[in-house]
Formats: structure tokens, C-alpha cells, sequence
């Protein structure tokens, strides 16, 4: 893609100053139904984390693992340099501030095979290999195959949740 | 030990006849669902009723995915 046109795309996808005053309503909408979906879907997992830990006569435990990848399907990285290719530049969220890790699946297992040997009571843990990195930079990395020369795209939440923490599964 | 994660008669069967469970599985993972999520929940109670008590052990993997 000539340098002009990917210019004209990034600008394109990340100016809201040139949107329609509806859209941006719309946009800033969309956000807070986001906001919601995802606060209703974390305190459910939260909730399930605290029956694992908390039944009475099982040693429960879980594991927070970061993005897991390895052998077969992945869908983070791909899925990344997918909206790269469509979009010109990878997209994150916000200020893309939010740190993120990886762990691949053997180290995944062999973590899991460690504490059903050596932890005896319930425990909450977290799985992840890789230094933790920020959203915008795993955005830059997924950003080079297209050659966007590490320029990413702010995208809202809406556009990259499932539909079902957006809230707009139910409409 | 075959079973299917969405019928709780055979997840509750096959969690019986092993010491330990790792889950997982989900199927919010795949299918970002509201009906998604339940079936995950649903499982997990099936795996905690049958687990409940016998001192097992059961270690979930944390999903949520953005």
C-alpha cells in the first residue's frame, strides 16, 4: 500500500473529529454498553473463580493465565495481523496502555503439572511467560507484516468484543 | 475418560472416576454467547457437585476473553 493511501486510511479510522456529531453519540453509546457487558462478564468470572476456591471438600484452584499459544488454532495473533491487513494498522483499545502476556501451552501444562504435585490448599495463580507488554506494542509488532511501520489504530471496545459483552447479542 | 462437557450426566460421570480435573474447557471461549456462558457455568456446577466433599482436586482455567 503506497505510504499516501495508508495515510489517508489511518486518518481515515482514527479521526473523530471528522464524524458526523450522530456517530460520535453513537460511538460514545456503544462504549458505555460495553462498559457494562464487560463489568457483568468479569464479575461472573469472578464469582466462578471464588465456587472453585470456596467448596467446601475440593482443593480447588485456578489458574489466570495469559494469552496462550502454541500448537493448532490461535486466535490472538492471527486475529491481529487479520485487522492489520484490513485496516492498514492493528488495533487496540483506549490508550493501549494495558499490559499483556503470553505463555505457551507446554509451559502452560508443565505449570499445571507442577501444582497438582505441590500445592495443597486452594490457591489463586497466574500463568504467563513472556515480559508483559503493552497493547499498543503487540499492536505495533502484528502492525510490521503490512509494513505500517509500527502506526496502530485506536479502535473502541465495541468493535473487538464478542457481541455478547458489547451487549448487542440480546438486540 | 469420553464425556461430553454439555451433559452434565457424563461430565459428572467421568469427574467420579479421576483424582484430579483440569478444566479447560469453554464454550464462551469459542462462542462468545450469553447461552455460552451459561453452558460454561452450567458444567462448572455439574464438576463442583460431583467434586463436592471428596477432597479431589479441581483446577479451572480462568477465561475471559476481549
Amino acid at each position: 500500500m503506497a505510504e499516501g493511501k495508508l495515510a489517508k486510511t489511518f486518518s481515515k479510522k482514527t479521526s473523530l473529529s471528522r464524524c458526523p456529531k450522530a456517530w460520535r453519540a453513537r460511538r460514545r453509546r456503544g462504549s458505555r454498553d460495553a462498559g457494562r457487558g464487560l463489568a457483568s462478564a468479569m464479575a461472573a468470572r469472578i464469582q466462578t473463580e471464588k465456587d472453585v476456591l470456596g467448596t467446601a471438600g475440593v482443593r480447588g484452584m485456578v489458574v489466570r493465565p495469559g494469552l496462550v499459544y502454541g500448537h493448532g488454532a490461535s486466535y490472538d495473533i492471527p486475529g491481529l495481523i487479520a485487522m492489520a491487513r484490513a485496516n492498514g494498522a492493528a488495533p487496540h483499545l483506549g490508550q493501549g496502555a494495558l499490559l499483556q502476556g503470553y505463555v505457551h501451552v507446554d509451559d502452560l501444562q508443565s505449570y499445571i503439572d507442577s501444582l497438582l504435585s505441590t500445592v495443597k490448599r486452594a490457591r489463586l495463580f497466574t500463568a504467563q511467560r513472556t515480559k508483559c507488554r503493552s497493547v499498543t506494542s503487540h499492536a505495533q509488532s502484528a502492525s510490521l507484516p503490512v509494513r505500517a511501520n509500527e502506526r496502530t489504530v485506536l479502535r473502541s471496545r465495541r468493535c473487538l468484543l464478542p457481541a455478547a459483552l458489547s451487549g448487542s447479542a440480546s438486540r | 475418560m469420553p464425556g461430553d462437557f454439555l451433559d452434565k450426566a457424563s461430565l459428572t460421570k467421568a469427574v467420579e472416576a479421576v483424582d484430579a480435573v483440569v478444566s479447560t474447557a469453554s464454550v464462551a471461549a469459542v462462542e462468545a454467547t450469553p447461552r455460552g456462558f451459561a453452558d460454561d457455568r452450567a458444567a462448572l456446577d455439574a464438576m463442583l457437585g460431583a467434586l463436592r466433599g471428596t477432597g479431589k482436586t479441581l483446577i479451572l482455567r480462568a477465561v475471559l476473553r476481549l
